[in-house]
C-alpha cells in the first residue's frame, strides 16, 4: 500500500484549479498468474476536464475505467473519487457513490426488448428503491426527465420503441441519456464508439464535448482512434501493459507529438524495438 | 440503420417531443403483442380452473400423505428379481430402444433434407416431408404400439417400429431446423465448382451435421428409455412388462424394486449421453491438434514425402472414428440378435398391415361419445393444471440455480443438482407411485406431471436466465442499481420471451403425457383408449386418436404463435 491521501489531499494546490475529480495512487491490479491489468499507475484527473486513455486492447484502458466506479477492485493501491476513498467500499455505499458516475460502453449495454424510455429510466435505479420491471413502475418525475434526456440526445420520437429496434449510434445516445439521468459528475465511457460507424461516432464525440462543457461533467474515455482523441482530449494518457507511458495536455500539442503518440499506441507490444526505430525514421524524415 | 442527421441541440429546457402523453407505454397496436398477453391470461386462468376442478388443493395432498405412509410400508423389503434375469430384462430394455432409436435416425434423415429449405427438391416435397414430420409427432407411440402388437403380435418388434416411427416428428424437425442453420457457404463453394445438387448436398452436408446428428439421437434415446417402460404396459417386452405385471397383481415390493432399476438406467444413460455429446458437439475455440500415445503407436514414421502420404495418418482423431463405428455395428448386431427380429417376421408383419388397418376403421365411439369428450376433457385439464403447478415451482427454482443470479456458488449447484435429480425420475413412476398414493385419477396424473414439469422448466429456465447478455447487467451494476434491481430489470426481461416460449414447449408435451399417463389410471383419456383395445373396439380407438391429434395440432400451433408473438 502506497500512502494514502487525507480526505483534502492538496498536495499541489498550484497545479490545479480545484480538488482532481478521481485520483490514482500507486494502483495494480493483479489478475493472477502473472497477468497485470495495471500496474502502478498513479494519475490525478482535474474537475470539468476529459482525459482519452489511448492504447491497444489488452493495455488496460478499460481496467482502469472499472476502477474508476469500484466494478474493479485493485489489487495495491487506492483509488479516489473527490477524495473518498473507494477501498472498502460495498454493498449501499458504493452503490450511492456509483449513482454519481455515469458509465457507457462499448456495447450500449441496453436491455434489447426494454422500449427506449425504460431503458433511460434505469437510470434512475441507483436513487429509487426496490426492484421495477415496467414503464408505470417509474415515478413520472422520472419519466418526465427521462424523456427530456432522451430529447436532448434527439431521441424523445423514439422512446416507445424497442431498444433493439435502434442502431448503434442511437442506442449509444440512449446510453448516454441513461447515464444523464443519474445526473452524474464523472461519466466514463469504455470504446464508446468502437462498434459505430464514422458519422456515428462524430455524432456520439461531439455530444460527449457539448455535454462536458454544458454540465461541466469530468469525463473520462477510453478510446483507441488517434484522431478521434485528439479531436476530443483536454489530455491524453497512454497505456501499454497496464502502465503509463505518456500522459499530455493536448493545448498546443504539435504535429509531431501526436505522430508520435500515435506509433506509440498503434505499434504491437511485441515489437517495441522495431516500432522504436520506425518512429525515429519518421520522426527523422518528417523534420 | 444510422441516420446522418446532425444531433438534436443540447439544451435542457421543456420541449415539444416531450408532452406529457409520452410519458405512458404506448400500446402500439401490435396486435400480436396484446393478443399474445390475452391468450397467456386466458391459459393461466383455465390452469386455475383445471386444479381446482380436478379437486387438487392442500387438504387433499396432505391427506394423502397418509396412504404414502402405508405405500411406502407396503414396497419394503424390496423385492428384486435374480440377477441374470434382472440383466436380461436391462438387456432387451436397451436393445429395443436402442433399436427404434437408430430406425428413428434413418429414416429422419431423409425427411429432414426433403424438409430443409436448403437441401429440399421443391415446395411439394418440403411441404410432405414437414406434414410427415407433424403427423409422426402428433400420433402418440402408445397408440402406434396397440396398432403393431395387433399386426406383430406381442413383443418387442411393434415397440421399435412405434416408438422409431413416433421418434421421426421429434429428431426429422431439429435435424431440418440444424440443416437449415448450417453456414451455406460450402455449399454454395461445391456449386461454384460446377457440382450437381446432390454433390452440393453429400459434399457439404453430412460431416457438418454428424455431431448434431449423434447428439440429437443420444437425447431421443434418453426419452425413448423412458418411454419404454409405458410401452410394457401394452405387451411389448423389456422392463415395463415385468414392472406392469407385478403391480397388477399388487406385488409392490417387485414392481418399486424395478422402478428403482429403471430410475438407476435413467440416470445412468443421462449421464453417459451427456458425456457423448459434450464429447462431440463443437467447442468454443476448436479443439487443437494432440499427439497421444496412440498417435506414437499407429502413426510410425513412414519413409515417404509427406506428398505422398495419400492416406490420413493413424491418429487418435482416426482411431476414435473407427472405434465408434464398430462399436455402433456391434451393439446394433447384439440388439437385433437380442430382440430376435428376422426378415420374415418383418415381412409377414407388413404384409398383413392392411387387413389390420380395415379393423380401425371407419373410425366410431362405439355409443361411448360422452364418455370420450368428456375423458378428453379431463386430459386436458390435467395438462393445463400439472404446466400450472409446474411452473410456479420451476420458477423460484430456476432462478436460484442461474448461475448469474444467486452469488453463493452452494445455492446454484445445489439446485442444479436438485433438477438433475427431478429430471431423473421418469413420468410414468411418478404417475404410478401417485395412483398408489392418491388413488384412480386426474390428481394422481397432474402431481406426476407437474413434478414431471419442474425438472424440464427449471432447468430451461436457469438455462435462459445464465444465457442472458451481461452487458445491461453490468451497466445497471455501474449505476448503482442493486442486485434485486438488475435482476429485474436487466436479467429477467430479457429472459422472459424464452421463459414464456418454455412454458408454452411444456404444455404442448403435457398434453401428449397426460394421454399416455392414463393408461397407468392417472386419469384422463389414455385409461379409455387401453381399453378399448383390450376389448377390440378398434374403431374407438381410432376415434380418441383422432381427437387427440387435434387437440395436440390446436395446442402445438397455439404455442407456435405465442412462442413467436412474445418475441
Amino acid at each position: 500500500m502506497t500512502s494514502s491521501p487525507g480526505p483534502h489531499p492538496r498536495t499541489t494546490p498550484a497545479a490545479l484549479p480545484a480538488d482532481p475529480a478521481l485520483t490514482l495512487r500507486g494502483v495494480t491490479k493483479d489478475f493472477g498468474k502473472g497477468v497485470k491489468g495495471l500496474d502502478d499507475v498513479d494519475l490525478d484527473l482535474a474537475q470539468g476536464s476529459i482525459t482519452v486513455l489511448l492504447g491497444l486492447s489488452g493495455s488496460g484502458k478499460s481496467t482502469l475505467l472499472r476502477h474508476l466506479n469500484g466494478l474493479h477492485t485493485p489489487t495495491h493501491g487506492t483509488v479516489s473519487v473527490f477524495g473518498e476513498s473507494l477501498r472498502g467500499l460495498s454493498g449501499p455505499r458504493l452503490r450511492t457513490l456509483r449513482r454519481g458516475i455515469g458509465m457507457i460502453f462499448q456495447d450500449y449495454g441496453l436491455v434489447g426488448p426494454m422500449s427506449v424510455l425504460e431503458n433511460v429510466c434505469t437510470g434512475a435505479l441507483g436513487e429509487l428503491r426496490g426492484p421495477r420491471i415496467g414503464l408505470l413502475m417509474y415515478p413520472k418525475r422520472v419519466r418526465r426527465e427521462a424523456l427530456q434526456h432522451l430529447d436532448r440526445v434527439g431521441l424523445a420520437d423514439r422512446a416507445h420503441q424497442r431498444a433493439d429496434t435502434l442502431s448503434g449510434g442511437q442506442q449509444q445516445r440512449v446510453a448516454i441519456a441513461r447515464a444523464l439521468l443519474q445526473h452524474p459528475r464523472i461519466l466514463l465511457a469504455d470504446e464508446p464508439v468502437a462498434s459505430l460507424d464514422p458519422v456515428s461516432a462524430a455524432q456520439i464525440i461531439d455530444l460527449l464535448r457539448r455535454i462536458s462543457e454544458e454540465d461541466g461533467l469530468t469525463i473520462v474515455t477510453a478510446l483507441h482512434q488517434v484522431e478521434l482523441a485528439l479531436d476530443l482530449a483536454d489530455r491524453v494518457v497512454g497505456l501499454r501493459s497496464g502502465k503509463v507511458v505518456f500522459d499530455r495536455q493536448t493545448a498546443g500539442m504539435s504535429a509531431r507529438d501526436a505522430a508520435e503518440i500515435y506509433e506509440s499506441v498503434a505499434t504491437p507490444t511485441t515489437q517495441e524495438l522495431e516500432a522504436l526505430t520506425d518512429m525515429h525514421s519518421a520522426a527523422a524524415s518528417s523534420s | 440503420m444510422s441516420t446522418a442527421a446532425p444531433v438534436a441541440p443540447v439544451t435542457p429546457g421543456p420541449s415539444t417531443a416531450a408532452d406529457e402523453r409520452l410519458l405512458r407505454p404506448i400500446r402500439r397496436p401490435s396486435a400480436g403483442t396484446a393478443g399474445a398477453t390475452l391468450v397467456m391470461a386466458i391459459l393461466v386462468g383455465l390452469g386455475v380452473w383445471s386444479v381446482i376442478d380436478l379437486g387438487i388443493d392442500l387438504p387433499t395432498i396432505l391427506g394423502s400423505l397418509g396412504s404414502a405412509v402405508a405405500f411406502v410400508g407396503r414396497m419394503f423389503p424390496l423385492d428384486f428379481p435374480p440377477l441374470p434375469d434382472l440383466a436380461g430384462m436391462i438387456a432387451e430394455t436397451l436393445a429395443i430402444v436402442f433399436l427404434a432409436t437408430l430406425l428413428a435416425v434413418a429414416l429422419s434423415v431423409p425427411v429432414s433434407l426433403a424438409a430443409a429449405r436448403a437441401t429440399t427438391r421443391g415446395r411439394i416435397t418440403r411441404g410432405a416431408a414437414r406434414t410427415l414430420i407433424v403427423l409422426a409427432r402428433a400420433v402418440p407411440d402408445l397408440v402406434l404400439a396397440i396398432v403393431l402388437l395387433r399386426v406383430f403380435g406381442l413383443g418387442p418388434v411393434a415397440g421399435i417400429l412405434a416408438m422409431g416411427l413416433h421418434s421421426v416428428g421429434m429428431i426429422g424437425k431439429l435435424y431440418a431446423d440444424a440443416i437449415e442453420e448450417l453456414d451455406d457457404s460450402p455449399r454454395q463453394a461445391v456449386e461454384t465448382v460446377g457440382g450437381t445438387r446432390s454433390q452440393q448436398i453429400w459434399s457439404a452436408i453430412p460431416m457438418a451435421l454428424l455431431p448434431q446428428v449423434i447428439a440429437t439421437g443420444l437425447h431421443r434415446f434418453d426419452i425413448n428409455l423412458r418411454t419404454s417402460v409405458l410401452l410394457g404396459y401394452v405387451g411389448v417386452g423389456g422392463i415395463g412388462l415385468e414392472i406392469a405385471d407385478a403391480l397388477r397383481s399388487l406385488d409392490y415390493q417387485r414392481g418399486m424394486a424395478l422402478a428403482l432399476v429403471v430410475l438407476a438406467l435413467c440416470i445412468v444413460v443421462e449421464l453417459v449421453s451427456g458425456g457423448i455429446r459434450a464429447a462431440i458437439l463443437p467447442r468454443p475455440g476448436g479443439r487443437s491438434a494432440r499427439t497421444g500415445w496412440i498417435d506414437r503407436l499407429l502413426d510410425r514414421p513412414t519413409a515417404r514425402p509427406a506428398t505422398e502420404q495419400i492416406h490420413a495418418p493413424w491418429s487418435v482423431d482416426r482411431f476414435r472414428r473407427v472405434l465408434s463405428v464398430a462399436v455402433l455395428v456391434v451393439v446394433t448386431a447384439g440388439s437385433l440378435w437380442k430382440v430376435d427380429l428376422d426378415a420374415a417376421t418383418l415381412l409377414g408383419g407388413i404384409a398383413e398391415i392392411p387387413s389390420t388397418v380395415q379393423l380401425f376403421l371407419p373410425p366410431g365411439f362405439g355409443g361411448s361419445a360422452g364418455t370420450v369428450f368428456a375423458d378428453l376433457l379431463v386430459t386436458v385439464q390435467i395438462a393445463l393444471a400439472a404446466t400450472l403447478l409446474g411452473g410456479i415451482l420451476a420458477l423460484p427454482i430456476g432462478i436460484l440455480a442461474a448461475r448469474n443470479v444467486v452469488a453463493g456458488r452452494a445455492v446454484h449447484t445445489g439446485f442444479r443438482l436438485l433438477i438433475v435429480i427431478i429430471r431423473g425420475i421418469p413420468e410414468l413412476i411418478l404417475a404410478i407411485i401417485f395412483v398408489v398414493i392418491s388413488g384412480l385419477g386426474g390428481v394422481a396424473g397432474t402431481l406426476a406431471l407437474a413434478l414431471g414439469a419442474v425438472g424440464l422448466l427449471s432447468k430451461l429456465i436457469a438455462d435462459s436466465l445464465e444465457e442472458t447478455d451481461p452487458r445491461p447487467q453490468e451497466a445497471l451494476r455501474a449505476l448503482g442499481a442493486s442486485a434485486p434491481q438488475v435482476f429485474l430489470a436487466a436479467t429477467l426481461r430479457q429472459a422472459a420471451p424464452a421463459v414464456v416460449a418454455h412454458t408454452m414447449y411444456l404444455l404442448d408435451t403435457n398434453i401428449r403425457s397426460a394421454t399416455l399417463l392414463g393408461v397407468v389410471g392417472a386419469g384422463g383419456i389414455g385409461f379409455l383408449l387401453l381399453n378399448a383395445a383390450r376389448i377390440n373396439q378398434f374403431e374407438v380407438v381410432t376415434a380418441i386418436v383422432l381427437l387427440m391429434v387435434g387437440v395436440v395440432l390446436v395446442v402445438e400451433a397455439l404455442s407456435m404463435w405465442l412462442r413467436h408473438a412474445v418475441r
